[in-house]
């Protein structure tokens, strides 16, 4: 195997220690950012809901002030909103580079659009089935955990399977200004250096991630969708009884 | 008992306000079936939507149970969200389209309400199963909603809205979705369910056929307006309003006398000395062989051209359009005859 690596990619094999090293850098941002964003996007998808004009705790402020904030974001390419979150990352973690640096611009390149996405899962859930809970006596916390958060799970399940994807994207771009992770490691010792196995190599894993993160997504949708997720098929006590 | 006293509701839509509820007053007796009617549009979904406040109406009274009076004044009453949360506890609804949670069991769904209430597990099963049985689908128990017929949907939303033991059902074109052999079925166990628990059940339709199948007392509404109001039996017998007559006509096989006229059918096609009338038999009719006695001993001939016997709320109603011929003193006669005999007479052509 790694002799057969060595033949067919020599460069990449001659730097495998960076690649890995690199692959780590991404994975590191891609699960922090990601982790931060799923939070953040998640609950504000819940308040932009909650607050619309026909949701369970109109708010017209809070609502209009959300909204403008996520176009404003959602409207900025990222590149730029690396280099405008620059100062505003120095400041709230010290460095604007690096791993750490790059989970900043990540997060705000991700919550507005995570954001839309839950809150088009949210708004896939039935009204009526929010009225029912409504009349059966349920509080707001009640109906948010209980109706939209677990009926929308497996829209919520596809949200983050695209945002996950778009992450990934994100974090190579990022270490075009300095984060490090594949998309530098691409650039730098790949097109760099006229390395075409190095850039070839990044494509191709990339590539396995995108469509192993697709595919559990889709099956996990699948398997929430009309049904828990965990379903026990086995006879019940009553059943057995009888 | 329900009370609702002058109670308003209008929304602010961008084409303007729409008044859905106008200056509305009922009283709905404990044990009743409560039948509220109208097209759509006409408010009935929103009044019913204001008594377990899920709308917030303008303005009025509400008087439910023992609770105390809850006033609305500009949109607002001063009930704490946990009172509401109770008051609404203590009405179960069903609706249109079920609502049930698709992500949970028949099981899960019912015992929706019944959990974080401070119930225990076991008591909470308990219930559950007893509500299954109830409904009649303990087999269903673990079973998703996507797998259930739409009768069977509904079952166990009332199953869900009979969890916390309320003593009144709101019902909102509960049975609209439904195909006729269900809605039967439902309407049988609506019915089972008002006299096994004495539950107080309001219902909303657009169906006279449901009110005759198991209401007592009906609303007719219109514009927002509750323009009649009464037993279901005399509203059916003697209906007021040209809208309630559209309704009872809508539910009696009567009614096509009035397309046999349009097409002039010859069954419905008088000569001179004929005369179509429609006879009404309410309960208070007197003389079972009214007919034969009139043809007898006024010496007028009677051809029946529809005939029908409802029985509703227990009671029979009967309906008879039929051609008169005789002289004109002979069918003067007649009339009087029939009205002698309390027999409403409406005549046709």
């Amino acid at each position: 195997m790694e002799a057969w690596i060595k033949d067919i990619a020599p460069n990449l094999y001659s730097y495998r220690k960076r690649f890995w090293q690199s692959v780590d850098q991404t994975v590191s941002m891609f699960l922090i950012a990601g982790g931060i964003a799923f939070v953040l996007g998640l609950l504000l998808g819940l308040v932009l809901t909650i607050t619309h004009k026909d949701g369970i705790k109109p708010n017209k402020a809070v609502h209009f002030i959300l909204n403008l904030i996520i176009n404003a974001f959602r409207s900025v390419p990222f590149l730029i909103l690396l280099i405008f979150l620059i100062p505003f990352t120095r400041s709230l973690v010290g460095t604007a580079i690096g791993v750490t640096g790059a989970i900043v611009p990540l997060v705000f390149g991700t919550v507005p659009f995570f954001t839309r996405q839950v809150e088009a899962a949210l708004a896939n859930v039935d009204p009526g089935k929010v009225e029912a809970a409504r009349s059966m006596g349920s509080s707001t916390l009640g109906i948010i955990l209980r109706v939209y958060l677990h009926e929308a799970v497996p829209d919520l399940i596809r949200a983050t399977t695209i945002t996950a994807i778009s992450l990934i994207g994100l974090t190579t771009m990022a270490g075009a200004v300095g984060a490090g992770g594949i998309g530098s490691f691409a650039l730098n010792y790949g097109n760099g250096q006229n390395h075409q196995d190095i850039v070839n190599a990044c494509v191709l894993i990339l590539f396995a991630t995108v469509i192993i993160l697709q595919t559990i997504g889709n099956a996990l949708a699948r398997r929430t969708t009309n049904r828990k997720l965990l379903s026990f098929s086995g006879r019940t006590k009553t059943e057995a009884a009888k | 008992m329900i009370e609702i006293k002058k109670l308003n509701k209008t929304y602010h839509l961008k084409t303007g306000d729409v008044s859905a509820v106008r200056d509305v007053n009922l009283t709905i007796h404990d044990g009743e079936i409560y039948g509220i009617i109208g097209y759509s549009g006409a408010g009935k979904s929103s009044l019913v939507r204001c008594l377990n406040l899920l709308e917030m109406p303008d303005s009025g009274i509400l008087h439910i149970n023992d609770n105390p009076e809850i006033v609305i004044e500009n949109g607002r009453t001063r009930l704490s969200e946990r009172d509401l949360g109770r008051m609404r506890r203590g009405m179960g609804m069903i609706f249109q389209h079920f609502n049930l949670l698709d992500r949970s069991t028949v099981f899960d769904n019912i015992a929706y309400p019944l959990r974080y209430s401070g119930m225990s597990r076991k008591d909470i099963e308990a219930r559950v199963m007893e509500l299954l049985e109830l409904v009649d689908l303990t087999d269903k128990r673990d079973v998703y909603p996507s797998q259930l017929s739409g009768g069977q949907k509904q079952r166990v939303a009332i199953a869900r809205a009979l969890a916390n033991k309320p003593s009144v059902l709101l019902s909102d074109e509960a049975t609209s979705a439904l195909d006729p052999e269900a809605t039967e079925s439902i309407l049988t166990l609506l019915r089972s369910l008002n006299q096994t628990l004495g539950l107080t059940i309001v219902l909303i339709t657009h169906e006279m056929a449901v009110i005759k199948a198991i209401c007592q007392k009906v609303a007719v509404m219109e514009n927002g307006y509750v323009v009649e109001e009464g037993n279901v039996y005399d509203i059916f017998a003697n209906p007021k309003e040209e809208i309630t007559r559209r309704f009872v006509n809508s539910a009696s096989p009567l009614s096509r006398v009035h397309k046999m006229l349009e097409e002039d059918n010859p069954l419905t096609r008088i000569k001179p000395g004929e005369m179509l009338v429609r006879l009404t038999f309410d309960r208070d009719c007197v003389g079972e062989s009214v007919i034969s006695e009139v043809s007898r001993s006024c010496g007028i001939n009677l051809n029946i051209v529809l005939a029908n016997v409802d029985i509703i709320d227990g009671a029979p109603l009967g309906g008879m359009v039929t051609v008169l011929s005789g002289t004109p003193e002979n069918l003067e006669k007649a009339l009087r005859h029939f009205e002698r005999a309390q027999i409403k007479v409406r005549r046709l052509a």
